[in-house]
């Protein structure tokens, strides 16, 4: 046999194929996606249908039951609304089920034989029953109840009509978002003082009672905060002023630069730390042809990130974040979130007060005497001004009653007598302090204007519209039924051994459940819960059937109306996959603090 | 060759390959033209008519308890069948509701769109359809309880505050915001799918008003035996709502086959031959339809694509305008005389071309 070195041919060596292979791949996998864009570009151009943004700053004429904006001036903000909609029964939604679950699921394990058969009951049929089907039962049961009209005007404890449902609930103030940023606060306090004083007993092993410290805490700030100490977190309502103006002179181009610069940061520093992990002693410097795979894909990565940013969708996205108002009509962008910030966080936030009387035609009203004096305590309804209603052409002659929105103390009245005020507005300024940031109040039913029609009053209460209702219950309940049995299992996953263990060692029932169960049926219960929650975010597109203006069924009327299917839908996509991964990351992020951390 | 350069080849061909795609456009192009027929081969060829109705319009799309279909649309659709096929029955119904009508129409789901659909320019234009002659010449009104205070003299200005059900994605819904906005009364719009859903939500008090074209309104009360508990109001409607067929763009050939089975009805009609007389017709003393029934020499519907007696069949088998009209549309007290769509030499607007 002859000792010659034999060269392979280039198409025999290992590493040409495995590279070749993958990038053929690659290749072909590119060429697929792009022919389909073709072919949908070019199907589009001869079935005469447009694909076009331009309708997102159009106005789209209709106008929407219920949300933020009932008439919309531009597709933008009719999308808007739409997932302000979704995400109200979407949030709301999350915790209702998760609580309701979690209580449907521990009295299903309940000893008390009652409690147990009526809980698998209604497990049973809620769980068979098709959610659309539900949601319909909801809508036709309000529909059952008389029409709101044959009821009295005036205040109910609680009340059922064709109309919807009315009960009592804590309205918000104008000072309601400083209340809830300081209740986080304290909360987290509260949180960190337990820790703290937990650490203090296992170090020094003294009894230093970290749960009634924590309580204390929580308990005095709040009464401390609720009589107005709260506003002191008015100082980020300050700072976010500052930050808005700031911000407002900054360029598209700066968003631009901001994230290609990320992008390049990002890239480099994973670059780097895959470099150094390679120089450490287990791998010793080799290179496999994977990892070159991988730091030429990491490069290739960044410089589509930053060709993407100076295209035109980078230049979109910048625009859209620089709050543009002639692209996209918008009243969004960074400048005006921290502007929109500084609004409701100001420590001492302008109140409105409310032209409640209302008379057939009239458009402005001429002040004739203001009753509420700066200094004096005025409560929701009280009269503060008396004035002249007039109409368009100015005869209407009539006095009428103005009334206070809201309950507090007047410390500036920016209107006075003798001044006109247009009723289109509704609303005019003064500042109220020492209102307490939420008030109960009940539901009222009342008459509309001057026909024989009444509605429930906005601001006393809290109503559902039939739609809300209907598809709010619907889903709630379905997901809470799911979410049961996932609690459910979570417990009985925990091996009996553990509970005998506990109570062995003198631990109450209370204490085994709340030390010892459920720490370990929470780790078992994450994953199945976030799946749950992603199951109810997309249950609440079947609000349309329901009449509820939720993403879905805005966007149907934004796309017949407008021509446009395949940007709504897209919007839908990208939309829903951002809520849902939203969710996804906050289980995941969970899900990672419960792992069993292994020594 | 080391690994390096054959990484770095292998980048800079699939770089180049990138770059090179541009000559799979043309192969796409030539490819789905080849391929398209046109809209009357293709209902020859499969032998029966896709017809788009709606889910429930009294007097317009109807389906009884055996599940046979009737209405003033639905006549229309067997008419286009006994024109293109030569048998009334050869049709399939496709039931859509307003959100998904013209996607079907744009999709090939349907040949032709026959569902009180308004003629509108943004429709005509933008929607990739066109729309044929108006078979119908309606107007939006709407409809509010008598024991609330509303009757025929109300106007727009009595609904400020008010809840309005309509139809999501219709003229309805543009119409009544504008409306509502320029005389300055706001109102919660509430869109539901099918407008039988927003007479539902109507009788059980959610809401206060109902709009929709007139047509509809009139049926719905008649349906509820509500002729003295409702008012539809105003008097004079808040828009023109022109109805009629609307069909594919860029399908001149499928186009004229439409409006001419409408006219057709109503070039009959204008003669006063129906169903039952159509056969006792002298055609010596009518040339006029004579070409149209294709009995002289049916050259005019043969250049059309269709059979010489296609338009004889339509009225045979389906009848005139004024049948059509009056067999569906009568029993709801919606009537010809006096209004839009009465005879032209009546002084309504229904004219048709003539047929030469």
């Amino acid at each position: 046999m002859k000792n010659t070195l034999k060269i392979l041919s280039f198409f025999r060596n290992v590493v040409f194929l495995k590279w070749s292979s993958q990038i053929v791949f690659l290749v072909g996998l590119l060429y697929i996606i792009w022919s389909y864009i073709q072919n949908a570009v070019v199907n589009l151009e001869q079935t005469n249908i447009a694909f076009s943004w331009g309708w997102l700053g159009e106005t789209p004429g209709v106008s929407i039951a219920e949300g933020m904006y009932t008439l919309p001036n531009s597709g933008r903000q009719m999308l808007q609304v739409g997932m302000l909609n979704m995400l109200r029964v979407t949030v709301t939604g999350i915790f209702a089920a998760t609580f309701l679950g979690t209580f449907l699921g521990i009295a299903r394990l309940s000893k008390n034989y009652i409690v147990e058969k009526t809980s698998t009951g209604l497990l049973e049929v809620v769980r068979n029953v098709p959610l659309l089907v539900q949601i319909f039962f909801f809508q036709a049961f309000v529909l059952t109840f008389p029409r709101l009209e044959v009821f009295d005007v005036g205040t109910y404890n609680f009340h059922v009509s064709a109309k919807g449902i009315a009960f009592p609930w804590l309205n918000r103030q104008p000072t309601a978002y400083l209340f809830w940023v300081y209740l986080l606060a304290i909360l987290i306090l509260a949180n960190r003082i337990y820790k703290w004083r937990v650490l203090i007993l296992e170090r020094e092993g003294r009894e230093t009672r970290p749960f009634l410290w924590s309580i204390g805490i929580f308990i005095g700030l709040l009464i401390a905060g609720w009589y107005g100490g709260y506003r002191v977190m008015g100082v980020i309502g300050l700072l976010a002023g500052y930050i808005s103006t700031g911000v407002d002179l900054l360029p598209a181009i700066f968003y631009q630069v901001l994230f290609s610069s990320i992008a390049v940061f990002i890239g480099f520093r994973s670059t780097k730390k895959f470099i150094d992990s390679k120089k450490s002693e287990e791998a010793q410097g080799i290179y496999s042809d994977d990892d070159y795979f991988k730091i030429i894909l990491n490069v290739i990565v960044v410089l589509l990130v930053v060709v993407l940013m100076f295209s035109s969708v980078g230049l979109g996205l910048s625009n859209f974040l620089v709050g543009d108002e002639i692209v996209f009509k918008a009243d969004w962008g960074v400048p005006q979130f921290f502007d929109g910030v500084n609004n409701k966080l100001y420590w001492n936030p302008e109140a409105k007060i409310v032209l409640d009387a209302q008379l057939d035609g009239m458009k402005r009203a001429d002040i004739i005497n203001w009753i509420a004096v700066p200094g004096t305590e005025v409560t929701k309804g009280d009269v503060v001004a008396i004035a002249t209603a007039k109409d368009l052409k100015g005869d209407l002659n009539q006095e009428i009653s103005i009334y206070a929105k809201y309950t507090g103390v007047i410390e500036e009245v920016f209107v006075s007598n003798g001044d006109t005020v247009k009723v289109d507005e509704k609303t005019y300024d003064i500042r109220v302090t020492d209102s307490k940031p939420l008030e109960l109040s009940r539901p009222r039913v009342e008459q509309i204007g001057t026909t024989s029609f009444k509605k429930y009053a906005v601001g006393y209460g809290k109503s559902l519209s039939v739609g809300y209702f209907a598809i709010w219950l619907g889903v709630v309940l379905y997901t809470a039924i799911f979410i049961s049995e996932v609690v459910r299992a979570g417990i009985m996953a925990v091996s009996k051994g553990q509970s005998e263990a506990g109570l062995s060692l003198g631990l109450g029932r209370g204490a085994l459940l709340r030390l010892v169960v459920l720490p370990q049926a929470i780790r078992v219960m994450l994953p199945p819960m976030g799946n749950q929650y992603l199951n109810l975010a997309k249950n609440t597109s079947l609000g349309i059937a329901v009449a509820y203006p939720e993403i879905v069924a805005v966007g149907q009327t934004l796309y017949n109306q407008e021509g446009q299917t395949l940007p709504v839908f897209l919007i839908w996509m990208a939309f829903y996959s951002t809520v849902s991964l939203t969710i996804s990351t906050i289980i995941n992020y969970y899900n990672r603090k419960m792992k069993i951390v292994e020594r | 060759m080391n690994k390096k350069a054959i990484v770095s080849l292998l980048v800079l061909s699939m770089v180049l390959v990138a770059c090179g795609d541009t000559t799979d456009e043309a192969v796409v192009e030539e490819v789905v033209e080849e391929a398209a027929l046109t809209t009357l081969e293709e209902v020859q060829a499969r032998g029966f008519l896709k017809c788009g109705v709606s889910t429930g319009a009294t007097g317009f799309t109807e389906v009884g308890d055996d599940g046979s279909y009737s209405g003033f649309d639905v006549d229309y659709c067997y008419a286009v069948a006994a024109a293109v096929l030569g048998d009334y029955s050869k049709v399939e119904f496709k039931q859509l509701t307003a959100a998904e009508r013209f996607t079907a129409l744009s999709a090939g789901e349907i040949d032709v769109l026959i569902r009180n659909t308004t003629w509108t320019q943004s429709r005509d234009t933008e929607l990739g359809n066109d729309f044929g002659p108006t078979t119908y010449f309606d107007g939006q009104q709407l409809m509010g309880r008598v024991s609330d205070g509303l009757s025929s003299s109300s106007t727009l200005a009595d609904i400020d505050g008010l809840k309005v059900c309509t139809n999501a994605g219709t003229t309805t819904e543009k119409n009544i915001t504008e409306g509502a906005g320029l005389v300055g009364a706001t109102i919660e719009l509430v869109t539901v799918e099918a407008f039988s859903e927003a007479i539902d939500k109507f009788i059980a008090g959610e809401c206060d008003i109902v709009t929709t074209d007139g047509s509809g309104l009139v049926g719905r009360r008649a349906v509820n035996d509500a002729l003295n508990d409702w008012a539809i109001f105003p008097q004079s409607p808040i828009s023109k709502e022109p109805l009629g067929p609307t069909y594919r763009s860029n399908d001149s050939q499928w186009a004229d086959i439409i409006n001419w089975t409408v006219y057709a009805t109503v070039i009959a009609d204008e003669y006063g031959v129906t169903k039952a007389n159509i056969d006792s017709v002298d055609y010596d003393a009518n040339p006029e339809l004579g070409r149209l029934f294709g009995k002289n020499d049916g050259e005019l519907q043969t250049k059309m694509g269709l059979s010489a007696d296609a338009y004889y069949n339509v009225v045979k088998q389906v009848g005139n305008y004024d049948e059509i009209f009056s067999r569906n549309l009568n029993p709801l007290g919606l009537y010809r005389e006096g209004g839009a769509n009465a005879r032209w030499t009546e002084g309504g607007l229904v004219y048709a071309p003539p047929a030469r």
